[in-house]
């Protein structure tokens, strides 16, 4: 733990702009007292092209400026960062954050409750932020996989918005707030939450406006999701998030169009937009997910168009090649276990809905298939 | 048998998936391009075969590779891995498939496929899996070998075996597995290399790594999986010896050997631990008990951290059980202790148990149950407990029902009235009553008797029922089951002739089952026994068959449109349609076949070929099937034309429909063009590609029909060396056939006649100066062709064509004259004298002055007078013959010409008198009188100056040319003459006639004629004059 003097400046460089040129001269003299003294680990930031070491100087929901051990100083855009590590941070928390990269709430809920209260409450106001920004998160995520306490999950994030303006985490924690009204069936709250980010760099809005077509697709509007999804895509950018967030957005239109009666014309655009999606690299669980998701809409349209074999090698590439997402993969699990009871399997049917409820006991689909009683 | 091997299937499917597990790389890698970037779609489908293999589902992998097909965003290199990958699905699929000839199809065709990308210039990654599949393929048909050769040794499987480990690990096979593994892996590290020097990855860049450090784990685990397979088929091999022999003991020391090296190199792996285990059951195996124990006894002493580690100790420990149960004493099997007791107490539930599981439970039970047999000294207590642990483990075998569960029902009863009541109580299980099909059809199969078949039918019925009980989670599987044992029931039916119970059965399933693998199977025992009872005698009754018989055609080819079975439906329904001459019926099976079933070419080959013959049947609607016949036989024939090879069976189906589509373009008319000779000489199932070689396996019919299409189609096509070499084969073939001989002969005439008038056409105008002429080649077609017509014991007809055609080629004022040599004439002449003899030899079929003339004409032409003359007299012998103008003229004309030759001046003199005046011979016929142009044009002039009518001009024409002749004959005989007067009075009696004749008709013929009495005069004269100088 850096003493009060340290936080102190730190506080104020993170959250006030005009302190930036104090922190860099304090910066220099921190790391001459720091290879005089004791060794003071770097910040790091984990972005889509790998990790980068060096001082944290200003955060704002958009961007965090950084000056790197190598390549000095730059702004990295909130779309490309994976995950934010401060030097001094609780190890504890640090876990936490990776197990949310990994949708495993209740560990990281598990590993935030290690972290002794007062080391977050003597921390520095980002530190104390992050923590909680994983507790809410976390505890929005399960709510959101399970359907339950969504009233406390919504009042963790939005007192987290109240609390914490200057923060990378804002785009998310709004998307959440937006995902979790949806959960609660107030699409209008949801759509509201969403058009917060439509002010952020362009694949945080080209996000903002394919999630409002995913929650007017959810809500039985297709043609105005499609227009949501169409506005996503008019909006010009060429970076690697946006161009994801494209994507995401053309499959939009192909699940209206599957909602709309055209699952045939669906499966033709979702295979296309499979075929101009980039290979995810190992460990991009986000481009997974959107492969997922994409192989699940095809599952989807495949159903409806009749092709249900079609429909079982989508759901069994969910299944077998991109299960990252529990929901998704929940989801796929579920239709897996019909299809294959279907096709006069019922081996791999049975084997299919043990895994199901194995996996994802509290997942609706789960509950789905208990209720069915099949 | 198929419920046998249902269950070992999931034994053996297990293993697959853990050996796959064990291995880190369980199915084909991809020959990938890592520099360009993967596609989602192909990283999605590479990655879930990958999956799907390695859990067992083949059948959906050959699903998801036959969609690949028509996916567009694929690499090349993925796309040839396509064909390796469903080779080895289909392999992995038919492995535990009763029907052993189904597995040998696969396989050959596998291997088809697997030595066509060796041979090749394929990707280094694919062709060492390639050479991998070659070895997991060649262990797969020694298994198979072994099967079938189970009474009569294993030789050939042994040998199976042998090839199978040198295609993996050599020493002599040109591209060994292990070696081409070794390759791919040297590149990858090589690659990799680049990217360790660099500190700063960027995504792209991170990708291609990711990939190549994907594929790296991919070839060790293929490169530790080739290592372990050609160990286990050396282990294999031994089996096929008898035991103890010196090779059985040879091979086993080999793969003891083996496993021991991969055991040492793998030391922390599962797949090093899975070699030292196999070692241990093989040193076992040869009698090394004790190294072979001490071995596995290792194994189930490491700490079991996982649950792989946990199920190889289960089998290590299952194969020491099987090891101490042999041995005599009960000291031997102290190393059965508490603990491994206890540890397999407690495994568990009986319905998760595997194959070793099960093993090992009911060798320990009947270690047990031997121990508490031979020690009477037992403690009560600790007797009880004995019994007690028997109890559980039999208990467990029995009800998980599966592999030993007799054995273990049996121990079970023989342990006290507690566990004969519990084997009772599981004997009446369905299990058991699976069990007791299993074993009454394991009966049928070694000896197919009425009474064994009728056992087992009633064990099958007693089945069926007992499947009503049991709980009710496994329902399910137990269902699975019945419609296994309703299939076995419908076989039995179908083996034993009751094909109406079979056929019901069969049909059953496929209404109530249609999902189930089995139904399949049955579905098409049910189409065999409908196709059985259409033969039958009752007419009604074969019609109703016939009826049902479509009608399952079509459900089976709705419910598998896209597997063989629809293939063999469609054909049969084709079959059905085709005998009714239902030609809309035939069009309507063809459009419901889906243009990815399997066979799909050879449906429309015989659709197409049904058709075609419905069109040759049917004179009103024959243009429209022969329309529709020619589409599909094109379509059918373009999805073969590809083909490197077609099995043997379908080879006769390609050529015939080929032969039709041919036959379809030559009567079409107009000018074949190329593509009838693509066809004929298609270079796999062309007709004449397969019909020249003698030995082809198609039927004689068809080869008669090909032959001659072949015939036709080069005439046609201008083809002249392969028609000539198609009429010398079909002469050769149809020798001994008169009735085909006479078929050809006639097509050869037709042929022949065309031709000529083709030639005849085709030659230049004599004044265009033109001396190229036609074709020589053609000609030599058409000598061939009137020679087979000469040969061949044809119709009269067909003779007499060739005889005058021939006559006429050979004429030295014939058409050919110019273009055809002296030699070839004269050849052609001879063959038209053959045939006209031999038609003469046959009085019976009349016209015998037309053919004597004839022959008078061959003989002239060459120059055969004495023959010729002979001919004349004969002619003239008959009264009505001789007292025509053609034979008289005919007979004038061999005189004078055979006086012109003739270099005997005194037989010129008088062939030339005879020729002026004419002459009487006597034959054995009688009487000959040739008058001689004088006697012609005195006898005729009264007719011909008498009328105006035709016959009248023509005489005229007649007259006129024997005066002409006459004249001539006389010019010609004084020129021979020695003494002068009579030379003299020769010439001057010629010239006198010439002017009375011109006096008398001063026409005298028309200015032609005119001028050559003129001419003719001026000879006359000017030899007087010369003799009037020669005397002065």
């Amino acid at each position: 733990m850096r003493n009060a003097l340290t936080r102190s400046w730190q506080e104020r460089l993170r959250y006030g702009g005009r302190w930036v040129l104090m922190a860099g001269c304090l910066t220099i003299g921190l790391v001459a007292v720091g290879s005089a003294g004791r060794a003071v680990a770097a910040d790091q930031l984990v972005t889509s092209e790998g990790t980068m070491f060096g001082t944290i100087t200003d955060i704002s929901p958009d961007a965090i400026d950084f000056d790197g051990t190598r390549g000095g100083r730059q702004k990295i855009s909130v779309a490309d960062i994976v995950m934010v590590q401060f030097g001094d941070e609780p190890r504890a928390v640090t876990d936490a954050k990776r197990l949310l990269l990994e949708d495993d709430y209740a560990a990281a809920l598990a590993a935030l409750a290690g972290v002794e209260t007062a080391d977050l409450d003597e921390a520095v106001v980002a530190i104390r932020a992050e923590g909680d920004y994983v507790r809410a998160a976390a505890t929005a995520g399960q709510a959101l996989a399970t359907g339950t306490e969504l009233p406390a999950a919504q009042q963790l994030v939005e007192g987290f918005l109240d609390r914490y303006s200057r923060t990378i985490h804002r785009y998310a924690m709004l998307e959440l707030a937006g995902r979790l009204a949806l959960a609660a069936g107030d699409v209008e709250a949801a759509i509201a939450r969403y058009q917060e980010l439509a002010s952020g760099p362009p694949a945080v809005a080209i996000r903002a406006a394919r999630l409002e077509g995913d929650a007017l697709l959810g809500a039985g509007q297709p043609q105005e999701a499609t227009a949501a999804f169409q506005r996503a895509l008019a909006i010009r950018a060429g970076d690697a998030a946006s161009q994801r967030e494209k994507w995401a957005a053309e499959l939009g239109v192909a699940g209206s169009l599957v909602t709309q009666q055209r699952p045939v014309e669906a499966v033709a655009a979702i295979r296309q937009v499979l075929a101009a999606a980039e290979v995810p690299a190992s460990g991009d669980r986000q481009a997974e997910r959107l492969i997922a998701a994409g192989y699940g809409l095809l599952g989807k349209a495949c159903l409806a168009a009749d092709q249900q074999q079609d429909a079982l090698v989508a759901y069994l590439t969910v299944d077998l090649v991109y299960p990252s997402d529990p929901g998704l993969h929940a989801e796929a699990l579920a239709h897996l276990v019909a299809l294959w009871r279907e096709g006069g399997y019922p081996q791999r049917a049975a084997e299919a809905r043990r895994r199901l409820e194995q996996q994802y006991p509290a997942s609706r689909w789960s509950a789905a298939l208990s209720a069915d009683g099949s | 048998m198929a419920l046998l091997s249902c269950q070992r299937r999931v034994g053996n499917a297990a293993w697959a998936g853990l050996l796959a597990l064990l291995v880190l790389g369980g199915r084909p890698l991809v020959a990938a391009d890592v520099e360009r970037p993967e596609s989602v779609p192909e990283q999605a489908s590479r990655r879930l075969l990958e999956a799907l293999a390695e859990r067992g589902y083949h059948d959906t992998a050959i699903l998801v590779l036959d969609r690949l097909t028509n996916e567009p965003n694929l690499s090349v290199a993925f796309r040839e891995s396509l064909p390796l990958r469903r080779a080895a699905e289909q392999i992995a699929l038919i492995r535990h498939d009763p029907d052993l000839d189904k597995r040998q199809q696969v396989y050959a065709a596998a291997r088809g496929e697997i030595e066509g990308l060796l041979a090749g210039q394929a990707d280094a990654s694919l062709t060492a899996e390639a050479a991998l599949q070659r070895g997991v393929l060649l262990r797969e048909q020694g298994r198979l070998a072994r099967l079938a050769a189970a009474e009569s040794g294993g030789g050939e499987a042994a040998d199976l075996f042998r090839q199978a480990g040198v295609a993996l690990i050599g020493p002599s096979a040109a591209i060994t597995a292990k070696q081409a593994f070794a390759e791919v892996q040297q590149q990858i590290e090589q690659e990799l290399a680049g990217y360790r020097q660099r500190r700063v990855v960027r995504l792209a860049e991170r990708r291609v790594r990711d990939r190549l450090e994907e594929q790296r784990e991919q070839v060790r685990g293929r490169a530790l999986q080739v290592l372990l397979l050609a160990a286990e088929a050396c282990a294999e091999r031994a089996r096929c010896f008898p035991q103890q022999s010196p090779a059985w003991r040879e091979a086993l020391a080999k793969a003891v050997t083996r496993y021991h090296e991969i055991g040492q190199q793998q030391q922390a792996r599962a797949a090093g631990l899975w070699a030292q285990i196999e070692e241990g059951r093989t040193l076992l195996e040869l009698g090394e008990s004790t190294r072979g124990l001490a071995l596995l006894q290792a194994v189930t002493e490491l700490p079991a951290t996982e649950p792989l580690i946990e199920r190889l100790q289960v089998r290590a420990v299952a194969a020491m059980l099987d090891a101490w149960l042999v041995t005599p004493g009960l000291a031997d099997d102290a190393g059965f202790g508490e603990r491994l007791r206890q540890r397999l107490l407690r495994l568990g539930p009986p319905d998760e148990l595997d194959a070793d599981a099960l093993t090992a439970k009911v060798r320990a039970a009947e270690l047990l149950a031997r121990r508490a047999a031979a020690d009477t000294d037992l403690e009560r207590r600790e007797r009880a407990r004995l019994q007690e642990d028997i109890r559980r483990l039999a208990s467990d075998v029995a009800q998980a029902g599966r592999d030993h569960a007799a054995a273990a029902r049996e121990l079970l009863a023989r342990l006290d009235h507690r566990g004969a009541a519990a084997a009772e109580r599981l004997g009446q299980s369905f299990e058991a009553a699976v069990e007791r099909v299993q074993a009454a059809l394991a009966r049928v199969r070694a000896q197919p008797t009425p009474s064994r078949r009728e056992e087992a039918i009633g064990l099958v019925r007693v089945a069926v029922a007992a499947s009503e009980s049991g709980p009710a989670e496994e329902a399910a599987d137990r269902q699975r089951q019945v419609h296994q044992l309703r299939y076995q029931l419908a076989s039995l039916f179908y083996e034993g002739q009751r094909y109406h119970e079979a056929a019901v059965i069969g049909e059953y399933l496929l209404a109530t089952a249609p999902h189930e693998p089995i139904t399949r199977k049955a579905a098409t025992i049910a189409l065999a026994s409908w196709q059985a009872l259409r033969q039958q005698p009752t007419a009604a009754w074969g019609a109703e068959a016939v009826g049902h018989l479509a009608g399952l055609a079509e459900a089976i080819m709705r419910r598998w449109p896209t597997d063989a079975e629809s293939a063999t439906a469609a054909m049969l329904a084709i079959e059905v349609a085709a005998a009714a001459g239902d030609g809309e019926a035939i069009d309507a099976v063809l459009a419901g076949v889906d243009e990815r079933v399997p066979a799909r070419a050879m449906v429309l080959l015989r659709g197409g070929l049904a058709l075609w013959q419905l069109a040759e049947r049917s004179a009103e609607a024959g243009g429209q099937w022969r329309v529709r016949a020619a589409d599909k036989l094109d379509e059918g024939l373009g999805l073969i034309v590809m083909k490197a090879a077609v099995p043997a069976d379908t080879l006769p189906v390609a050529v015939a429909a080929a032969v039709a589509r041919c036959r379809l373009l030559l009567e079409s008319g107009g000018t074949p063009g190329s593509r009838l000779d693509e066809l004929l000489t298609q270079p796999v199932w062309g007709p004449w590609t397969v019909l020249k070689d003698p030995s082809s396996p198609v039927p004689e019919p068809l080869r008669e029909r090909g032959l001659t299409t072949c015939l036709q189609g080069f005439t046609a096509g201008g083809r002249n060396d392969l028609a000539v070499a198609a009429l010398a084969t079909l002469v050769d073939r149809l020798a001994s056939d008169r009735a085909a001989a006479i078929r050809l002969a006639s097509t050869v005439a037709m042929l022949g006649q065309r031709l000529v008038k083709e030639l005849k056409q085709g030659l230049p105008e004599q004044t265009s100066g033109d001396a190229s002429g036609p074709d020589p080649t053609r000609l030599d077609l058409l000598e061939a062709l009137l020679t087979a017509a000469v040969r061949l014991p044809g119709p009269r007809s067909v003779t007499a064509w060739a005889s005058v055609t021939l006559r006429q080629l050979g004429a030295a004022s014939g058409p050919l004259q110019p273009y055809v040599s002296r030699d070839r004439r004269q050849t052609l002449l001879r063959l038209a004298a053959t045939a006209t003899e031999r038609l003469l030899a046959d009085a019976t079929g009349g016209q015998q002055t037309a053919l004597r003339q004839q022959l008078v004409e061959v003989w002239a032409e060459l120059g055969r007078w004495d023959e010729a003359l002979e001919q004349v007299e004969q002619v003239l012998a008959d009264h009505t013959a001789s007292r025509s103008v053609a034979v008289q003229r005919q007979a004038a004309a061999v005189l004078e010409a055979s006086a012109r030759q003739t270099a005997d001046a005194t037989l010129a003199c008088q062939r030339f008198r005879e020729a002026a005046v004419g002459r009487t011979s006597t034959v054995p016929a009688g009487t000959a009188v040739v008058w001689g142009w004088g006697g012609l044009a005195s006898r005729i002039s009264g007719q011909a100056f008498g009328g105006s009518d035709p016959s009248a001009r023509d005489l005229q024409h007649d007259y006129f040319e024997a005066r002409l002749r006459l004249a001539g004959c006389r010019l010609a005989w004084a020129e021979r003459e020695a003494d002068p007067a009579r030379r003299r009075r020769l010439l001057e009696q010629a010239g006198a006639e010439l002017d009375i004749e011109a006096r008398l008709h001063p026409t005298l013929g028309g200015e032609a004629l005119r001028v050559a009495f003129e001419q003719m005069k001026a000879l006359i004269q000017q030899e007087l004059a010369a003799l009037k100088g020669a005397a002065s």
